[in-house]
């Protein structure tokens, strides 16, 4: 009874409960695909009427066609990458004083950092928009990588920190012996040697600032909104009545972040599961 | 080749005193060897002298000049750490490059200097290999092939073979050993493995507390420690110690001491006058100085007693013997016929004691 208890029940119910899972976060997913390649008439037909021989990619066509969809998708590209840079320069600095450097009270700073991420979002608007448009950066890649930048920073310190703590400190007195400076060893070796981390927490970042729709709505008018304001202004228009063409933008604006955790799913899992190995 | 001078050398990392006062004389060649137990400050000490560690007080010097304030690199040094401490991310030929690469050496010379070193330490079939593809002993031969290719004037070593299993680590020693033979450098080597001191050194700095406890060649360490925390770290097995009461006698120098209702005399020779005393001392010999005694034999510094723990190593027997509270271990052949519980006759030959005050450890000389 143990036996079959340890070999096939347990193994079986925790595979149910992850096939449940993904059910569960994949078949909205699913459901937009499918719309996105269907008319609008053979899924809101109750029961749903899907078949192959109306399956068709012209939405995604009319959709890449039209020069604002195509510039959102732009804006958003531009914004996550310079905030993913942005957040790993800023991030690996901090991270590296406090995982190695003697400095007082650097928990409290880390502490006061990520309890900063605890203020809703709500809240803030109103003040970074008064500051953004005093600033004269209202519509600019600037503000959003701004603004992006300092959610996103405590976060990714954090991880950092935790990668970094995992490299062994002789790594860098290696560095240092061998002729590196303090700087020159972090960026030489312990980024390199803490690379699946760094990586999952780039992939991270870069996903941070591409879901990110708040902000996107409140400080951008026409120059640069990105793609999650482009879509919500699309459901919500009466200038494109078809869903197929909504649904096809969705997918569009989740495409590069998908291909983005495929190409690197090697680091990802081995800086999230396994941390750095030495 | 260089001389290295510590003068004064104190570390604190805020209230703690990680190292007090470390003065060393490093001549040209040697390989001088910190000893102490975990937490003693040689690490630190090392890590000072390679300017890993800032200096809280006192002064390094490589051939007379002061280096005290110098960068890691500056100083003409290579260390070989614990963990071999390999850059991951790169393969063997670019771990061995990398200090040539940032000195900016030409390309060629690189791959010259990089294939000469891997060929000395027998890696050059592992040049393309990744650092995770490697053995214990390959990473360690990596790890000295790095150290090497910088042709440091001083080589340091923070307890490069503690990592390594028993078998691996007596191999990596002797190549160690026949490493410095060959390059002569001047070298540092921190360890708390006694042997290990003992086979590489030339000198060996004994350290207790952040100090240096003595300071000398080391069979001079060995053979005549200065207070009884060297004699006991230093030796396998560890010296016999007795605790009891020294009397000498100032005319003739005849000793003799009493411990737990044991007594062992030394005869003086009349006309030769030594320093007159009574004393609580710690008595120390070593195993090998312990001479067994066919049965009913007389002599000087006698003692019977009674075995009571064999320990047979194939070349030599430990044999441990107690008479009271009294505690002796004895080396003896082999083949002598031993069994436990038998009475047996010991000497402790008078020039190999080692006399130590029972207040403070320090050596007494009568």
């Amino acid at each position: 009874m143990r036996h079959f208890l340890h070999t096939w029940l347990r193994p079986s119910l925790l595979y149910a409960l992850v096939a449940l899972f993904v059910v569960w976060t994949m078949a909205p997913v699913v459901w937009i695909g499918t719309m996105s390649v269907q008319p609008e008439i053979n899924y809101v037909s109750v029961p749903p009427h899907l078949s192959i021989s109306d399956f068709s990619l012209r939405w995604y066509n009319e959709m890449l066609s039209e020069p604002d969809v195509a510039a959102a998708l732009r804006n958003s590209v531009i914004t996550a990458t310079v905030t993913m840079v942005v957040c790993l320069v800023f991030g690996s600095l901090a991270a590296y004083t406090l995982a190695r450097l003697n400095m007082p009270r650097k928990n409290l700073l880390l502490g006061i950092s990520v309890f900063s991420r605890m203020i809703p979002s709500m809240v803030l608007i109103i003040p970074m928009f008064l500051l953004m448009r005093a600033a004269s950066l209202l519509d600019s890649y600037a503000s959003l990588v701004i603004v992006y930048t300092a959610f996103l920073l405590p976060y990714v310190i954090w991880m950092l920190k935790n990668f970094f703590e995992q490299v062994p400190v002789a790594l860098e007195s290696a560095a240092r012996m061998d002729g590196c400076t303090r700087l020159g060893a972090l960026f030489r070796v312990m980024i390199p040697a803490a690379g699946p981390g760094v990586v999952a927490t780039a992939v991270f970042a870069f996903i941070g600032a591409w879901n990110e729709f708040l902000f996107g709505l409140i400080l951008t008018t026409r120059q640069v909104v990105p793609i999650t304001v482009k879509i919500s202004a699309l459901v919500s228009s009466t200038f494109h009545s078809d869903t197929s063409l909504v649904a096809a933008t969705g997918m569009l604006a989740i495409i590069p972040v998908v291909v983005l955790v495929i190409v690197l799913n090697r680091y990802i899992v081995r800086g999230l599961v396994e941390g750095v190995k030495m | 080749m260089s001389r290295v001078e510590l003068r004064g050398l104190a570390k604190s990392f805020g209230p703690v005193q990680a190292v007090k006062d470390v003065t060393l004389e490093i001549p040209d060649h040697a390989f001088v060897t910190l000893l102490g137990p975990s937490g003693c400050g040689k690490t630190t000490t090392l890590n000072m002298l390679a300017g890993l560690e800032k200096v809280t007080r006192g002064e390094i010097l490589v051939d007379g000049q002061t280096i005290t304030g110098w960068a890691p690199h500056e100083r003409g040094m290579a260390m070989v750490f614990q963990n071999y401490a390999l850059y991951p991310h790169m393969d063997v030929f670019g771990n061995i490059a990398f200090a040539l690469k940032l000195q900016k050496v030409p390309k060629a010379e690189i791959d010259k200097r990089v294939r000469r070193v891997a060929a000395a330490l027998e890696v050059e079939k592992l040049l393309q290999r990744r650092i995770s593809q490697l053995s214990g002993g390959q990473q360690q031969r990596v790890a000295l092939a790095r150290a090497m290719v910088k042709e440091p004037k001083v080589f340091l070593f923070d307890e490069p073979l503690s990592n390594l299993d028993a078998a691996l680590r007596t191999r990596m020693r002797v190549e160690i050993k026949r490493l410095h033979q060959q390059l002569r450098a001047t070298s540092v080597f921190v360890t708390h493995d006694q042997e290990e001191a003992m086979i590489l050194s030339d000198y060996i700095a004994v350290m207790r507390d952040g100090e240096v406890v003595q300071y000398g060649r080391a069979d001079e360490v060995y053979r005549k420690p200065n207070h009884i925390y060297v004699g006991t770290f230093i030796g396998k097995p560890r010296m016999s110690i007795l605790e009891g009461r020294l009397n000498v006698d100032g005319q003739t120098g005849g000793m003799d001491f009493t411990a737990d209702g044991v007594r062992i005399a030394w005869a003086g020779v009349p006309g030769r006058p030594a320093r007159a005393m009574e004393i609580d001392v710690s008595l120390g010999i070593r195993a090998e100085d312990v001479r067994i005694l066919p049965a009913g034999a007389d002599g000087d510094g006698t003692l019977t007693g009674e075995v009571n723990l064999l320990e047979p190593l194939g070349s030599d027997t430990f044999v441990e013997l107690a008479n009271g509270k009294v505690s002796i271990t004895a080396r003896t052949e082999p083949d002598r016929e031993i069994m436990l519980g038998d009475k047996v006759l010991v000497q402790l030959a008078r020039p190999k004691l080692h006399i130590f005050d029972a207040k403070t450890g320090a050596r007494i000389e009568p």
